[in-house]
């Protein structure tokens, strides 16, 4: 009896709704990323000017500019 | 509504709550990977499918994380989750447009896409915070060998290499 494999990220439909996570777990995890950003970095916003772009690109960059 | 206030809202700047959602956790992979690809003059390709398959392991992993209570170690724990299921679904690929045979880093990007960006990733998460936090970066620039050491590593055992990922990539941290 041949043996059965999951499907491979490839061959599935980006449309199948079992791709999609529980919305109790959106809900959960929504939660406990708004705790962490209350709790542990309340007072630490970006700094004046600062957009997602440019901190993407800061901290992306500062990894790779070795010479 | 203070400037700041009014960008979360907007989601003009990096928030963890935002990342539950899964347009905005796109926009912040797709924005790491492009720098890199721009970095490199690599040009990326993406996989919707694998990307729908990452986001939602993100939210399956960090929904049955274990809190005891919120503090820094949760923030790391995030981190090193995102990498973890980035590294799992592979939701893309660079190709050079022009290569160096000699840049070794290029090499390292090529050979591990994957890993390479979800260390990238969770990296610029966990560097973009401390920032915030100490007004100092907390990566320093990596070398090749580092590199590869890491991205090997989040190959063989994504789980264990995410968890070290301070360690791997040479991340400073401000808490003891």
């Amino acid at each position: 009896m041949a043996a059965h494999n999951p499907p491979s990220d490839d061959d599935r439909d980006p449309r199948d709704a079992r791709l999609r996570p529980q919305a109790a777990d959106v809900a959960n995890v929504r939660a406990l990323l708004g705790e962490i950003d209350r709790r542990v970095f309340a007072a630490a916003g970006p700094a004046p000017g600062e957009t997602a772009k440019t901190e993407i690109e800061r901290a992306v960059l500062g990894l790779f500019s070795h010479d | 509504m203070t400037e700041v206030a009014a960008a979360i809202a907007d989601r003009r700047i990096v928030t963890l709550s935002a990342l539950s959602d899964e347009t905005a956790f796109d926009r912040y992979v797709d924005g790491v990977a492009e720098t890199i690809a721009g970095h490199f003059a690599l040009k990326m390709q993406k996989n919707l499918v694998a990307r729908r398959m990452a986001f939602t392991a993100w939210m399956d992993g960090l929904a049955r994380t274990a809190r005891p209570g919120i503090d820094y170690r949760s923030f790391i724990a995030v981190c090193a989750t995102l990498i973890d299921t980035l590294a799992r679904h592979r939701s893309l690929s660079y190709s050079a447009m022009i290569r160096d045979p000699h840049d070794r880093m290029i090499e390292v990007v090529l050979k591990y896409p994957n890993e390479v960006t979800a260390l990238a990733a969770g990296a610029a998460l966990y560097d973009i915070y401390v920032t915030r936090l100490t007004g100092t970066p907390a990566h320093e620039a990596l070398s090749p060998l580092i590199l590869e050491n890491a991205a090997s590593s989040l190959a063989r055992q994504p789980k264990a290499a995410a968890a070290r990922f301070r360690e791997l990539l040479r991340l400073s941290t401000p808490w003891s």
